[in-house]
């Protein structure tokens, strides 16, 4: 299984890795919500962990574009971000999962466990 | 009980007037020019006064109000400043004439600080015989005030001179009822003490959360030792925060309310904190990738801090990613202030410290300052029976 | 009670200082005097003005020169002996405005560069109406305004704010000093402003030299 990361933080980004590579591919990392559409589009991952708070394009608006160009994309959100109404939001947009920073690798795992199988 | 924010404006500068005379009055005593550095009002627990005198000895007088402001005041020396006094005053003598120069010259400062007031309130306010005070902590306070139930106004001013040699505090604090009086609260817009309580409470909750994040991420221990809410002019607030060398980051937030928040750590807490989560190659250098942790765990611990007030408002408060601080305390929050300068003359500071209370080795603070207008409409529609709300578990909502 | 003036060897001694600007009231006692851009500069409450054309305790004392006057946020200082200090520079600037001539110097710290008429504010938070009142007080002190000689300091982007429409605060701060001097046809004769890093000033009150120290650890003579 493919897996694409989104966040703007160099140091989370190599701790997602850590947590995923020994048993998922990385399909590539984005640093910001567009290149998150740009890489999505290029690399077809199976899933992507999307941050929220991203310069230039935000998690949840490239989220929402993804999941409008492909309905079957499976997101999780990534954040740090712990408002109901910005959950609410990821629903809306089309997100399945959603881990709260600062997070431990098991619920990471069981997170995607759940969200891959549907 | 009814709080008009209009007339904390006025309290304020009636109590940087009364420092200043304090000042001047010292001044003239010893030949040394002093300088008002801060003057604010926090809103604190009576437990965490004490945390203003913390850290040093402070010697000096402590007097009951009774009239038109019932209450107390205490003014204190630190060690330096005692000395000066003593040896400007009492050369040469004993202990027992150096201590008592001390005490008239307290007693001398806090009428002259206590003058402005009276004269305010237009009555009398009677000022007990001076009480002298030694020690740090709580022992320079008064019982009866960090006992006390609730959160209480404490006024509080610091006075220094360019060398440091005659750095004194003066604090006031009103009871509750007799300051509520005086504060007049015949306006429309005035907003409840219990709600101000409340929003100080969510936000030490929200510091808190940060903390709870902090060791998360790195093993270390931590807890919020002091939360408080200050009104201070926004001239000031870089004074307030100090001078002082601090690693860190900062973040703009939107929504209601926007405003600044800046996670400031002094540097070796910085350092062990991205030890803990990198490790540093070498001593003091910040590289990419330490600057992206620092960066990281600010984004979390802001998210921890100010998620509670979305939730309790049922509304949305969005972040900027963080920008990466290394500066002095001052520098660093100049920028924050000259942004909102030009909107308001005065500003709502909310202070939460994060520290290790081992070994005292970790120390970390937390300054937010929301938008003076927009915080006073949270305030209004703030439902005080939701403001235990403040965290939501995304798997009760997908 | 026995006062022994200047026995404290560092603060000892009197020169002339004052200091203004710092809070502000509802109802300013505002001076009636006009300068350029409106005055407001002095009489204000809480910040009374200290000492203000004399000394102190009368003398001007041959020991003065150790003196040390704070200045903060929104705030000037003059004085014609001693050093005059300002710290935590981010974006505000440090003004030093002096005439060789006569001694004298002064500092301004302020934060924003313009009060854009709004003279309920408090000047000295202004580089414009900062300047004009520093001016002002400096030419009441004795100063002559054809004499006067200006350097500046700050002015940084301590903190990064990406999305500031074209200019950061600092760089606004910069232009504004430079303007303002330009237009009273006063020379800047000593600069050390932008970057990054936050900064510390000291004004030698008699001759006008400042020392600037930055938090990066390069001090600068201007």
């Amino acid at each position: 299984m493919k897996v694409l990361i989104a966040d703007d933080s160099e140091f989370m980004r190599s701790l997602l890795r850590e947590i995923l590579e020994e048993e998922y591919t990385i399909a590539g990392e984005a640093e910001n919500g567009v290149e998150a559409i740009e890489l999505y589009n290029e690399n077809d991952p199976d899933l992507v962990m999307m941050d929220i708070v991203m310069p230039i394009r935000d998690g949840i608006e490239a989220t929402d574009e993804i999941t409008e160009s492909d309905p079957g994309a499976k997101v999780i959100m990534c954040t740090s971000v712990g408002q109901e109404q910005k959950m609410k939001s990821a629903i809306q947009a089309g997100a399945q999962g959603y881990i709260t920073k600062p997070f431990q690798k098991p619920s990471v795992l069981e997170e995607i466990e759940n969200v891959v199988a549907g | 009980m009814q709080i008009d924010i209009d007339s904390l404006e006025t309290y304020n500068r009636l109590a940087r007037e009364g420092a200043q005379s304090a000042a001047t009055a010292l001044s003239a005593l010893t030949g040394i020019e002093t300088h008002v550095e801060v003057t604010n009002i926090s809103l604190v627990a009576p437990s965490e006064l004490e945390y203003e005198y913390l850290g040093g000895e402070f010697s000096g007088v402590r007097i009951g109000l009774d009239g038109a402001l019932d209450g107390e005041t205490v003014l204190t020396f630190d060690s330096a400043a005692r000395e000066t006094v003593a040896d400007v005053l009492a050369p040469g003598a004993d202990e027992g004439m150096r201590r008592s120069s001390i005490e008239e010259v307290g007693n001398i400062l806090t009428s002259g600080f206590i003058d402005g007031w009276a004269d305010h309130l237009d009555a009398v306010i009677d000022i007990s015989p001076p009480t002298y005070v030694e020690g740090s902590g709580t022992d320079v306070l008064p019982a009866e005030t960090t006992g006390a139930d609730g959160q209480v106004f404490v006024f509080r001013s610091r006075v220094e001179s360019a060398s440091g040699s005659l750095d004194f505090h003066i604090l006031l604090v009103p009871e509750r009822e007799s300051l509520v009086e005086a504060l007049d609260p015949a306006t429309d817009d005035a907003i409840p003490f219990e709600k101000l309580e409340v929003f100080n409470e969510m936000t030490k909750s929200g510091a808190e959360r940060a903390a709870e994040n902090v060791t998360t991420m790195t093993g270390l221990e931590t807890d919020v030792e002091v939360n408080r809410m200050r009104f201070v002019p926004i001239d000031a607030v870089p004074a307030t925060v100090g001078d002082r060398r601090y690693v860190g980051t900062v973040m703009e937030y939107t929504g209601k309310p926007s405003g600044y928040l800046a996670i400031l750590f002094d540097r070796p807490s910085a350092e062990a904190v991205v030890d803990a989560l990198v490790p540093m190659e070498t001593d003091g250098e910040w590289g990419e990738m330490e600057q992206s942790a620092m960066k990281e765990l600010g984004n979390i611990m802001t998210s921890g801090f100010i998620d509670g007030w979305a939730n309790v408002l049922e509304s949305s408060i969005d972040h900027s990613p963080p920008t990466f601080v290394s500066d002095m305390g001052t520098s660093i929050m100049s920028p924050i202030v000259g942004r909102m300068a030009q909107t308001q003359e005065h500003a709502f500071l909310l202070d939460s410290t994060i520290q290790t209370d081992t070994d005292g080795v970790f120390r970390c603070e937390l300054f937010a300052l929301p938008d003076g207008a927009e915080l006073r409409e949270v305030l209004e529609e703030l439902l005080v029976e939701r403001a235990d709300q403040t965290r939501v578990d995304p798997d009760e909502v997908f | 009670m026995a006062r022994l003036p200047g026995s404290e060897g560092d603060d000892g001694g009197g020169s002339e200082s004052r200091r203004t600007g710092g809070n502000r009231g509802e109802s300013g006692g505002r001076s009636g005097r006009e300068s350029r851009g409106g005055d407001g500069s002095r009489g204000r409450d809480g910040d009374r003005i200290r000492g203000r054309g004399q000394n102190r305790d009368g003398s001007e004392n041959a020991n003065g020169s150790g003196k040390r006057i704070k200045v903060s946020i929104a705030e000037f200082a003059v004085a014609s002996a001693g050093t005059l200090t300002t710290s935590g520079l981010g974006s505000c600037l440090g003004i030093a405005v002096y005439d060789p001539d006569a001694g004298l110097s002064s500092l301004l710290h302020p934060m924003l560069p313009s009060r854009n008429g709004d003279d309920d504010r408090p000047p000295a938070r202004f580089v414009d109406s900062g300047i004009d009142a520093v001016v002002d007080a400096l030419c009441e002190a004795g100063a002559r305004e054809s004499a006067l000689r200006a350097k500046v300091t700050g002015g940084a982007a301590v903190v990064d704010f990406g999305d500031d429409d074209g200019a950061s605060i600092g760089d606004r701060n910069i232009a504004a000093a430079r303007e303002v001097f330009d237009e009273y046809g006063v020379d800047l004769v000593g600069e050390e402003v932008g970057g990054g890093c936050g900064r510390t000033m000291r004004v030698d009150a008699a001759t006008g030299a400042v020392t600037v120290e930055r938090t990066d650890g390069v001090d600068t003579m201007l």
